[in-house]
């Protein structure tokens, strides 16, 4: 573990013996393994740093889980631990790089970047690029979306405001659609 | 800058993304968590090892002592020492909670290192200030050689001081709008 958020102090007590705490991360982690392998993605570009938080988020989770109380659904509570640990990683790692809002992405756009060329010629890259230039807000609710989830689950997950969920939705739904639909539906 | 492209829904680009690395076992996890422990072990024994010598060094600065002013100098060195170990192991290791929703986990992270640039990185070293205030008072007034080089180095540590602030405060303006667009989010 790199220690992204692995310093933090947590009652690790686990309440009904480790053999519960595996087995709920063991149903975690099959049922949303895959979304925490891409939210890394959508957190990390260089592979050795997504490879350390992917162990982070996963370490976090399972520690997480013997502090499980039932007080959201297993969902919400593993996409708030996953973004948490992603959020630290991204303020630990960030070096130089200046991220931007749903609403500056037009900006960026303009940019005459020669590797952002390169990297546009696969969609999927240039849907990478652009969920890791966003700021760590946004972010979260790009990926929250991508991963299909409704607004009230949304504002479960980050505790935001369902109206402004909207707002942002709305703004990212435009942006998504710009580069991968131009002239079609909403990105929907 | 290359032509917008016309591509899949980006959900779909999303989802359907190749998973990149195996999934982690819980043996892999076992091992990563067990590895933390030790560091965390490791780094509260080397705390310990650091208090011990420090009460060692005041304990001869205090038995030396052949007057107030170096008794008093023995005591705030011990105390502003025991103090910044107490500080530091609180900010190494701070109590949390892993599933806090995930705007309001990223929001309190902001503030903190907001805080720190600011400058109440400061208020780490602030209990070894007596300590260090009384060195320079005894410094100045009863080493032996010329005042200019003892100025000097005393200079030099004001000058290191005042160059971390400076850079730190570079960051304010950036942390500051990240916090009122969060305190938006949250709030609305």
């Amino acid at each position: 573990m790199s220690g992204t958020t692995g310093h933090e102090r947590g009652d690790d007590k686990v309440p009904k013996g480790r053999s519960e705490q595996d087995q709920r991360y063991l149903a975690a982690a099959a049922e949303f393994g895959p979304a925490l392998d891409r939210l890394a993605r959508g957190y990390e570009a260089d592979a050795d740093l997504r490879r350390d938080l992917r162990q982070d988020i996963h370490t976090e989770l399972w520690r997480s889980l013997a502090r499980f109380d039932g007080r959201c659904s297993l969902r919400t509570w593993v996409y708030r631990v996953a973004h948490n640990t992603a959020a630290s990683h991204v303020l630990k790692h960030r070096g130089k790089s200046a991220f931007v809002g749903v609403e500056e992405l037009d900006a960026v756009r303009a940019d005459d970047d020669p590797e952002q060329d390169v990297m546009e010629r696969d969609a999927r890259q240039r849907l990478l690029a652009l969920i890791q230039t966003l700021k760590p807000a946004d972010r979260q609710l790009t990926l929250l979306y991508l991963e299909d989830l409704d607004a009230a689950a949304m504002a479960e997950v980050t505790g935001l405001s369902t109206g402004a969920i909207a707002v942002k939705i709305h703004r990212i739904k435009a942006a998504l659609a710009a580069r991968f639909n131009p002239g079609g539906d909403d990105g929907r | 800058m290359a032509a917008e492209l016309p591509g899949p829904d980006p959900k779909s680009l999303w989802k359907d993304q190749e998973q990149e690395a195996e999934s982690m076992t819980l043996e892999r996890i076992h091992f990563l968590v067990r590895r933390y422990d030790g560091r965390v072990r490791f780094s509260i024994a080397a705390m310990a090892v650091i208090l011990v010598l420090v009460g060692l060094l005041g304990g001869q600065a205090w038995i030396k002592a052949h007057d107030t002013v170096m008794r008093v100098w023995a005591i705030l060195f011990v105390f502003g020492e025991v103090a910044v170990c107490v500080l530091a192991y609180r900010i190494v290791f701070p109590q949390r909670d892993p599933a806090e929703p995930a705007g309001a986990y990223l929001r309190r992270r902001l503030q903190i290192r907001l805080g720190y640039a600011e400058g109440r990185w400061l208020m780490v070293i602030a209990p070894l200030a007596p300590f260090m205030l009384l060195s320079v008072y005894v410094d100045l007034t009863r080493r032996p050689g010329p005042l200019g080089a003892r100025l000097a180095s005393l200079g030099v540590f004001v000058a290191a001081l005042l160059i971390a602030g400076l850079r730190s405060r570079r960051r304010i303006p950036k942390l500051k709008a990240q916090i009122t667009e969060l305190d938006g989010l949250l709030g609305g």
